[in-house]
């Protein structure tokens, strides 16, 4: 079910009295305070835990970069679209902004999107294409590659049968 | 002469071949002449992305989409990555004429695709050079291994190859450096084979890798691969061969050697009263200004198809169809690798084991169809690579707190196994190519027009690999087999070979058992563009061995006085 309300259609952001985004956009535009949500989605995706998650990393501004450099015009256009239905079926169900909802309220959304429950369809393409990228964000990230998985630029060696208990 | 323009020697090209080309007139105080149509590319110093991590990447390795979109052919390239795009040829930049879909994977700067190239080195065998006279296809090959083997070893020596001494007949040795490890399962499959097949065999892929560096080796300023597996954009330790960091600064050492970056070549300059090739016109790739340079020998080098094009351009009133193109099949008889197919699989057993570290090689399976006799209602045959691995891919259901230790989590998979397909094609007179009549490029020069495609003979091995290669898959107990047939168009091989080919016959070949234009012998062509079969061996290590055997040739004929 796709939602478009008329006011949205009608003014640009900027009259909203909404704030710039940081980050500079080629192909697009977003509000600051949809970049602020996106921001909030990410770290509920891969909160920060033990420290280190999807706000150190700022994985929101590399979904923003990813989709303004290695996406298609129709890829940036679902994504805005889907982020902003995200938005609107946020206030219809709890009455408020996504940064504004409890953090019951946005696993219940979150769930809900991820078992395609009554969400619209570029509601659940937004929530996945900002999934992906957080994750390649997060998965490729100094952090992950060294703490977590042992990464070296410089093996060295080769062996080909080793026991899976060598450290 | 003592002028600017005047060598001994001119090479055209100076990547795989054409570095060695280079090397050897150097090393025979020939001055030398070595032509690059594009930029310089200096070992070490211009490989800006060697050392960055995977997070130093702006899009994480990722080709961005106008890229992608502009340029959907070298695209398609699966070295074309953000860590190595700044070495191919971008679509957009030098436009061909596609009569059918061909990709035509090109690096313009100095050590063309040796920087970028996939590094497998293995020999032919006379199975090969006798496959066209046995098989009755092409020509005759007007040489034998036994002529090729020493210039095999000399070549290797110097490059440094990695590799077993297997004891095939059909994949002769070669003069190695040890080995890396094949891991459990490939070694397993490996006796399975063994056991169960006659004549077909797995073994280490032979690999131009210092796995332990010989003193020529530190003499050429290399050291040790530290199997970063990251060759592509040029190697900070020289542990692997190309032309930049072994050959060119090898014959620069030698104060014989001008290398010209920005060179582009217009064609080779003929004298009908000397009756020989004089020299070569160059269009400087930034000014556009002609230029022209002499020398008694030229070798062309530009790459197989650039090689054709060239000398096809090479017009004059004795050679009004192309240099040396008396018999008109220059540009015909243009073949490649058929690389469509892939078979992936699991392999369930050794979970107690995985690998560790990191290696520039894996498994290969030399050709086992065809070769002590015809045994299949198709020619010739296919070589395979196989590898195996464990993967360790964390789960990325949900979100929160449970997708986080899910992350964290490195549980290993099961090993994977996977084979590409190698095989041969059957260089034929309809698979050709030529200079577009109307379209030129920004130096004037005309367009290539490349006509080339798959046959009946490709489609039905395809159907074999497919099903021997299922087979022996399955007997050795590996599960979930997929085939996969890419339907990729010619050229994405990268090894594109012929249209200049050797032969007996100056009526049906147009190159000599010493690489020389019949009709012009002092014009050499040891490229791709030479082949006049395409075997189902990556072909590098042969054009090397080709050069240098051919450019030792030459240097003892002018000594001789005789070309």
């Amino acid at each position: 079910m796709v939602i478009v309300s008329a006011g949205t259609a009608f003014f640009p952001p900027c009259l909203n009295g909404d704030k710039k985004a940081s980050i500079a956009l080629k192909n697009y535009t977003i509000t600051g305070s949809q970049e602020e949500m996106l921001a909030d989605l990410t770290e509920t995706i891969i909160p920060s835990g033990d420290g280190h998650g999807a706000k150190e990393e700022k994985s929101h501004l590399f979904v923003l970069m990813m989709l303004d450099d290695c996406s298609s015009k129709e890829e940036q256009r679902k994504f805005i679209s889907g982020l902003k239905q995200f938005e609107e079926a946020t206030k219809k169900r709890f009455g408020s902004s996504f940064i504004k909802c409890s953090k019951e309220q946005k696993v219940q959304l979150l769930k809900d999107i991820e078992n395609k429950k009554e969400v619209s369809e570029e509601t659940i393409a937004f929530y996945n294409s900002t999934k992906k990228l957080t994750l390649q964000s997060y998965l490729s990230s100094e952090h992950y590659l060294t703490k977590i998985t042992g990464y070296n630029i410089l093996p060295g060696h080769y062996k080909g049968c080793v026991s899976v208990n060598n450290a | 002469m003592s002028d600017n323009n005047t060598f001994d020697a001119i090479i055209i090209g100076s990547g795989m071949s054409g570095g060695w080309a280079a090397k050897e007139f150097c090393d025979k105080g020939l001055r030398t002449l070595l032509l690059e149509r594009g930029r310089d590319v200096k070992h070490l110093k211009d490989y800006p992305t060697t050392n960055m991590k995977p997070w130093e990447f702006k899009h994480r390795g990722q080709v961005p989409y106008e890229i992608e979109k502009d340029n959907p052919v070298v695209s398609r390239c699966y070295a074309f990555r953000e860590d190595a795009m700044h070495f191919f040829v971008k679509d957009t930049e030098h436009p061909y004429v596609q009569e059918k879909p061909f990709d035509w994977i090109r690096g313009y700067q100095v050590g063309g695709k040796s920087i970028m190239w996939a590094r497998q080195t293995q020999r032919w065998s006379d199975f090969d050079f006798e496959g066209p006279a046995r098989d009755g296809f092409a020509v005759d090959w007007p040489i034998r291994y036994k002529d090729i083997a020493p210039w095999y070893s000399y070549v290797e020596k110097f490059v440094g190859i990695s590799g077993n001494k297997d004891g095939l007949p059909q994949l002769p040795d070669g003069e190695f450096l040890p080995a890396w490890d094949l891991n459990c399962v490939e070694n397993y499959f490996k006796d399975f084979v063994a056991k169960n097949y006659k004549d077909r065999h797995v073994i280490y892929a032979r690999c131009a890798h210092l796995s332990e560096p010989q003193p020529i080796h530190i003499q050429q300023g290399r050291t040790q691969c530290q199997a970063r597996n990251l060759c592509q954009r040029g190697c900070p330790f020289g542990g692997y061969y190309n032309s930049n960091s072994t050959t060119i600064p090898w014959a620069e050492r030698t104060g014989n050697l001008t290398l010209r970056p920005f060179s582009v070549v217009h064609s080779v300059i003929y004298d009908e009263k000397k009756g020989k090739a004089t020299g070569v016109r160059v269009i400087d790739a930034n000014t556009k200004q002609a230029t022209e340079f002499f020398a008694q020998v030229i070798f062309v080098n530009a790459a197989a198809l650039n090689t054709n094009l060239i000398l096809l351009n090479s017009t004059s009133g004795r050679f009004p169809n192309g240099l040396g193109n008396d018999n008109g099949i220059m540009g015909k008889y243009f073949a490649f690798h058929n690389y469509r197919v892939r078979i992936n699989g699991i392999c369930e057993d050794f979970k107690e084991f995985k690998t560790e570290g990191g290696r520039p090689t894996s498994a290969y399976l030399p050709r086992f169809r065809n070769v002590f006799k015809q045994e299949t209602d198709f020619l010739r045959g296919y070589a395979a690579g196989f590898s195996s691995g464990r993967g360790s891919w964390p789960n990325t259901q949900g979100f929160g707190d449970m997708l986080k230790q899910n992350l964290a989590k490195r549980d290993l998979g099961p090993w994977y196994v996977g084979s590409h397909m190698m095989g041969e094609t059957i260089p034929k007179e309809t698979n050709y190519v030529m200079p577009d009549a109307d379209k030129k490029d920004e130096w004037g020069i005309p367009q290539l027009k490349i006509s080339v495609d798959y046959d009946d003979n490709d489609e039905k091995m395809i159907k074999d690999f497919m099903e021997q290669m299922t087979e022996m898959y399955t007997r050795a107990g590996f599960k979930n087999i997929q085939t996969s047939d890419s339907k990729q168009a010619p050229g994405l091989d990268i090894h594109e070979m012929g249209g200049v080919r050797m032969g007996k016959d100056p009526k049906t070949s147009l190159l000599n058992e010493w690489n020389q234009l019949h009709a012009c012998k002092n014009v050499f062509v040891t490229d791709g563009a030479c082949m006049t079969s395409t075997s189902t061996q990556n072909p590098s290590l042969t054009y090397m061995a080709l050069t240098a055997r051919a450019a030792n040739h030459a240097v003892e004929m002018m000594k001789q006085g005789k070309l």
